[in-house]
């Protein structure tokens, strides 16, 4: 099936927030600080105001409601209230007539800053001077199962370096926010969860929930990025200030500093293995530099640690992570939540071992793979389908590409096939699915149907991931309708969360199957009593009511001129909080094989062919699913070796598409994607979320294939031309140890003090012998 | 301090084959007119520094000259009083006026290509021009007419396949 | 002239841009605007209005002089990727992207005299010179030395870059960029070469604040086509010469490096064109 929403799209019809326009409208624009940190010691809006064409100019001090708001931690003001604590953050805003005039109004404040040091190193962060009332540790958690002291005959131990990975979403932020006949606000924007939005706009407005209605605009792309408040509060504000729209729309330089990126990190891990390569302990720390306002940074890290222990099997170990505050951009969601992170620390591990053991890089991954019934290190059965080993047989079976291909460099032509080495790596990885730790995982969806025409309503925000094709798909199967409406996502149905965490299949596809399900048994109700029938022998089969297989009616004759409606909610079982059971709904398995193709002195790398083989469930839509395989699997190369925000001293050097580089299609690799479908329990069809895991398992296996073209350590990504050319890196220490066995089994217990500072435990060499 | 007047240029310009008289500031990009002065919302703002492709348009600096078809350009690169009196096609002049698709478009649609689809009207420009001058390209050809369009939804491979299958359409259609 | 207002002109001929230069001291010269307009956005140049030159006829096209190839300064990069000279039409081959190339120009790369850009190392190897035309007549200068620093050059004032010319003795030459992904890059470090009747010419991009070139680097390289010397001694004369930037992008030392190893591929492919090498 072809998406709904495709015919305008590619037409270039298709209305985007970028796009957005009303009769006498506004434009807001931001001023934000220049400092990653420093007191306010002045703000004169005066001859910003007094400006021809400036209706409005607000601080902090104008915001009627609560100055803060935030995913988890409400401690980020929407306008900044005395100090600020990123480069970038917003202090005033401006509305007037026309784009030009607002930047001119903007640049007319006068803002006095004192600068303060800036603390931007995460390592430190802990023990440095609070930046916030809320303190420096965003959230520090460690747990330990078995017996962390178990060792085998040989122990590798390395630090991982990730760096900070943009969504890089095509379309910046937009949005415009009308006030309305109520007193209240409307706002059409490009977001990824309308409720989360119309909350925290609530807080700041002081307007009641219900006063806030958030309507989605076309959204081009997300990734994560727009699970926070940027702009949208803003928007509001200065639509209830001036009584009239206000749109507002970054630049992609704003768009850089205003959204989250992906959390930079630092992984040590150390892993024993016995002589089979069966990991006998696993041990992690994890510092993510959260940057300087919460957003989901306690969230994230609790992913990042629990996910080192990576698809295998480990029964002892300990770890702990702390997410930290600096003045560094704030960090939040962004596909993969924590997880590419802890997928590149632990695959690097496993090949670390397998060099150590002589073993080969599948071989020692299908010795530890986890298998249902098998226990988490963090307390969590997995008792749905665990289908590690099936993925990794699925790959291996994929033909390896011949030689040749694109060469490294590309246009540049530096490179000649003289100078290139091939390298092939693997990578197998984990995701959690949906939220976790006891969040509410939900979502709501009314469908109605009439002569045989379908209207869902749902909260759920089409990002470009093509939930309106699953609820197409559903409505025309379950329902027969001829034709089928998906409205425009809002927030007058109840919230359908967050389109994150590959989660919207399941949860809000299942919500409007249930909704399905519920007409349809309404309508063969009706049909039964009107013609005397047994409902129970009643069905629909492509497009018409049919009685014991008969066809009696066309769904859209059945019952002419009556609507019939239905409101269905679904909801995950609940969650637990870290060490009480079940902290996750799910997970999806994936394996991934990369084939590079690198110039060693140059150190310019070629990514050739990915294959993939992931457990997805079941195939909703083929070329949907490839879609998400591809679209994720480029994104995680692009981490593994060019995307990075660099920041120094607090500032990014590089909030453009010049020196922020994604991939083009000339990096883009060919992908082959084979699937291992094992129906997730609990779902229509056995869906199971799809998008997260392709980007996981991309990021370490091209990383594992530039190392085997290299032959180098290469523990940090995005991996530069030089770490290759001048051969920058530390390899992993390799201890031969005395095998202990465990001397305790079982059990996950969370420790409440830190260990230690952030960093590593002490040296294998000391404890091992 | 200078008047509006002063900072201001008026000229024509043919859209989508719409004749215009434009007063805009002097430096204004023709993305931004297209957009914001004449409410042509088709291409579309990635980064208004020339890097994403998202508002490729097609434009002939001497439309009267018969073998000036135009070439496909950034607007956000253009200052768009330097197109005074030329023509300018938009991915509004692609395909037919009741919703009919070129082959280009229907390709896109049929292999998946569109997810957000922010990035979709630049692309379709940009291999309508490409098949326009090489019918039977090759993937690496298609790769280096295209890696001026950035997209980060898609991954590249069903937009590879789109032009490949619009290519095709398009043989089989002109014997 | 196509259009006059206070602040834009559009002029047809060099005639008319020159004067409409001469009546607005303050605007810039805008060719292609691929260099102009980020800049404007981005606010790293201030402009008081435009000369645009994409509609002056004369500014387009190439033709020959003698032994010489003349380059309009107004002639778009999407013209110039057949070039004859291999250097010329890899650097046009390689700079932006499909869509960028059909507005940017040969004079704008030029003038923007960044020392990262792809036109500069093949011009300084290929031996180019640049016509130069203001009111008071034409000069010719060699484009060596027309670079003084990062976006600087001896462009008078009020004057216009109207010509690029190249001489046409035969000769292979090539161009090479590196960067950080596998198009649309701004070079992390390039390089051009040059070799006829069996001397090596290498000139080389972002190894220094300006376009770079030496001789003692180039009697090495010399020596390397004809086999009396060996990669490595052209190595250590590139690093010799070279003083590239650190930055965010790469390391100075990577860019020593690499610069070297360009250099030492650029001979070998001199080598293979003579019928000497491997
Ligand atoms: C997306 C993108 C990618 C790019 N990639 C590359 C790349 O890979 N390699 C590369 O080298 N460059 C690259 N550039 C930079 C730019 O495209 C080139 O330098 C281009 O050749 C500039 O030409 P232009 O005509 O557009 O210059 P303009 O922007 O019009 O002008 C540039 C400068 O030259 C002056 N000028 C122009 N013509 C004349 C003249 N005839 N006489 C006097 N002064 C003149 C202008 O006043 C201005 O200072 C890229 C730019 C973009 C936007
Ligand atoms: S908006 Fe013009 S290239 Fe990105
Ligand atoms: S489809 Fe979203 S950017 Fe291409």
């Amino acid at each position: 099936m072809r998406r709904p929403d495709g015919q305008a799209k590619v037409r270039g019809e298709f209305s985007y927030a970028g796009d957005l326009h009303a009769e006498g409208m506004l434009h807001g624009v931001t001023l934000r600080s220049p400092h990653p940190h420093a007191r306010l010691l002045r703000i004169d809006t005066a001859a910003a105001r007094a400006l021809p064409g400036v209706h409005a100019v607000l601080t902090a001090a104008d915001v009627p409601g609560d100055l803060h708001f935030g995913l988890t931690l409400r401690d980020e003001p929407v306008l900044a209230d005395g100090v600020v604590r990123y480069a970038g953050e917003p202090v005033a805003v401006v509305a007037a007539i026309d784009p030009r005039t607002a930047r001119r109004a903007a640049r007319a404040i006068v803002v006095e800053y004192e600068p303060l040091p800036a603390q931007t190193d995460p390592t430190l962060a802990a023990d440095a001077e609070p930046l916030h009332a809320e303190g420096n540790v965003y959230r520090h958690l460690a747990y330990e199962c078995g017996d962390p002291r178990a060792r085998g005959v040989v122990t590798v131990e390395n630090t991982y370096r990730i760096g900070m990975q943009d969504p890089a979403f095509l379309a910046p932020e937009a949005g415009m926010a009308t006030p309305t006949a109520d007193g209240g606000v409307r706002l059409e924007v490009a977001t990824q969860w309308l409720h989360s939005d119309q909350r925290q706009i609530a807080w700041a407005t002081g307007l009641p929930p219900e006063k806030v209605q958030v309507v989605l605009a076309g959204v081009g792309g997300a990734f994560g990025g727009r699970e926070d408040v940027t702009l949208h509060t803003h928007a509001c504000l200065l639509a209830l200030a001036t009584g009239r729209p206000v749109k507002m729309e970054y630049t992609r330089e704003e768009s850089f500093l205003a959204h989250r990126q992906r959390h930079p990190g630092t992984i040590w891990l150390r892993h024993s293995a016995d002589a089979s390569g069966r990991v006998v302990s696993v041990e992690g720390r994890v510092v993510l530099d959260g940057g300087a306002y919460a957003s989901t940074s306690p969230v994230v890290i609790a992913n990042t640690v629990t996910l080192l222990q990576g698809p295998y099997r480990v029964d002892n170990g300990r770890f702990e992570g702390w997410s930290v505050r600096t003045n560094n951009p704030s960090c939040g969601a962004m596909r993969g939540f924590g997880v590419p992170q802890a997928a590149f620390a632990h695959e690097s591990q496993m090949d670390a071992l397998a060099a150590a053991l002589d073993l080969d890089p599948l071989e020692i991954r299908l010795r530890n793979a986890l298998r249902r019934g098998d226990t988490a290190t963090f307390g969590q059965r997995f008792t749905q389908p665990t289908p590690v080993r099936e993925v990794i047989e699925g790959l291996r079976a994929v033909p390896l590409p011949p030689a040749g291909g694109k060469l490294p460099g590309g246009v540049g032509r530096a490179s000649s096939p003289g100078s290139v080495r091939r390298g092939v790596g693997y990578a197998v990885t984990m995701k959690n699915l949906a939220f976790s730790e006891g969040h509410v995982d939900e979502s709501t969806a009314t469908v109605s149907l009439r002569d045989g025409h379908a209207t869902v309503h749902c909260a759920c925000a089409e990002v470009g991931q093509g939930f309106v094709t699953v609820a197409e798909q559903v409505a025309r199967t379950v329902l027969g309708a001829d034709t089928v409406t998906v409205t425009q996502p809002d927030t007058l149905i109840a919230s359908a969360g967050s389109t994150s965490a590959s989660r919207q299949t399941m949860a809000s596809g299942t919500a409007v199957h249930r909704a399905c399900v519920a007409v349809r048994d309404r309508l063969l109700a009706r049909v039964a009593r009107e013609r005397g029938l047994d409902a129970g022998l009643l069905s629909i089969q492509d497009g018409a009511v049919t009685c014991d297989g008969t066809p009696l009616v066309d769904v859209a004759a059945a019952t002419p001129g009556h609507t019939v409606r239905a409101t269905e909610h679904f909801a995950h079982p609940p969650t637990t909080a870290l060490g009480q059971g079940d902290v996750y709904v799910g997970f999806a398995f994936s394996a991934q094989r990369a084939v590079v193709d690198v110039d060693v002195e140059l150190g310019l790398v070629s990514v050739v062919q990915i294959a993939s083989c992931q457990d997805v469930g079941t195939v909703v839509n083929p070329t949907q699913l490839l879609g998400q395989i591809e679209g994720g699997i480029v994104q995680g190369m692009g981490l593994a070796v060019m995307e990075e925000v660099v920041v120094v001293d607090g500032h990014i050097t590089n909030p453009e598409f010049q020196d922020y580089l994604i991939p083009t299609i000339v990096d883009a690799p060919e992908v082959v994607s084979v699937y291992v479908t094992d129906p997730q329990p609990g779902m229509p069809h056995g869906w199971k979320g799809v998008g997260e895991p392709p980007l996981c398992t991309a990021v370490p296996a091209v990383a594992a294939a530039v190392r085997d073209a290299t032959g180098l350590p290469l523990p940090s990504v995005p991996i530069r031309p030089e770490h290759i050319a001048l051969g920058i890196g530390t390899p992993p220490t390799v201890t031969r140890t005395t095998p202990r066995p465990p001397a305790t089994t079982g059990g996950t217990a969370l420790s409440e003090e830190p260990a230690d500072r952030p960093g590593t435990w002490e040296s294998e060499g000391a404890a091992g012998h | 301090m200078s008047s509006e007047a002063d900072e201001s240029v008026t000229f024509s310009l043919t859209v989508d084959g719409a004749a215009h008289e434009v007063t805009a500031p002097w430096s204004e990009s023709l993305l931004t007119v297209l957009r914001e002065r004449l409410g042509v919302r088709g291409p579309k703002t990635g980064c208004a520094h020339g890097r994403c492709g998202a508002c490729a348009v097609r434009v002939a600096f001497e439309p009267d000259r018969a073998d000036d078809d135009g070439h496909v350009l950034c607007s956000c690169l253009l200052p768009a009083a330097t197109a005074a009196g030329c023509s300018v096609r938009t991915i509004a002049s692609i395909g037919g006026p009741d919703g009919e698709l070129s082959d280009v478009q229907e390709a896109f649609l049929a292999e998946g290509a569109v997810q957000c689809g922010i990035c979709t009207a630049g692309f379709v420009t940009a291999a309508t021009e490409l098949l326009d001058t090489d019918p039977d390209p090759t993937r690496e050809q298609i790769e280096a007419a295209l890696y001026g369009n950035l997209c980060r939804c898609t991954g590249y491979g069903r937009i590879v396949a789109a032009v490949e299958t619009a290519a095709r359409t398009r043989r089989e259609a002109t014997p | 002239m196509l259009l006059a207002a206070p602040r834009f002109a559009l002029p047809e001929t060099v005639g008319e841009a020159l004067s409409a230069l001469a009546e607005r001291p303050d605007a810039v010269v805008v060719a292609g605007g691929t260099e102009v307009m980020p800049d404007l956005l981005w606010r790293v140049r201030t402009a008081a209005g435009f000369v645009s030159l994409r509609r002056v006829g004369a500014l387009r096209g190439t033709s020959r002089d003698g032994d010489e190839l003349v380059v309009g300064a107004g002639t778009p990069v999407a013209a110039l990727v057949d070039a004859e000279a291999g250097a010329l039409a890899a650097a046009a081959r390689s700079l932006g992207t499909p869509l960028v190339r059909t507005e940017a120009t040969i004079g704008g790369n030029v003038v923007s005299a960044l020392p990262y850009r792809n036109m500069l190392p093949a011009l300084l190897a290929l031996d180019a010179r640049l016509e130069l035309t203001s009111d008071t007549g034409r000069r010719t200068v060699a484009f060596d030395g027309f670079t003084t620093a990062p976006g600087v050059t001896r462009l008078g004032e009020g004057e216009l870059l109207t010509a690029v010319r190249l001489p046409t003795r035969p000769c292979f030459s090539d161009y090479v960029k590196i960067g950080r992904r596998n198009a649309q890059y701004v070079a992390t470090v390039s390089a051009a070469v040059v070799s006829r009747n069996g001397a090596v010419r290498l000139a080389f991009g972002n190894a220094g604040p300006v376009p770079l070139r030496s001789d003692a680097v180039d009697v090495v390289a010399t020596a390397l086509l004809d086999g009396r010397a060996g990669p490595d001694d052209l190595r250590a004369a590139v690093a010799d010469a070279v003083d590239p930037p650190e930055d965010t992008v790469a390391s100075a030392a990577y860019r020593r490096h690499a610069l070297g190893v360009l250099a030492t591929r650029l001979v070998v492919r001199a080598q293979v064109d003579a019928g000497l090498g491997s």
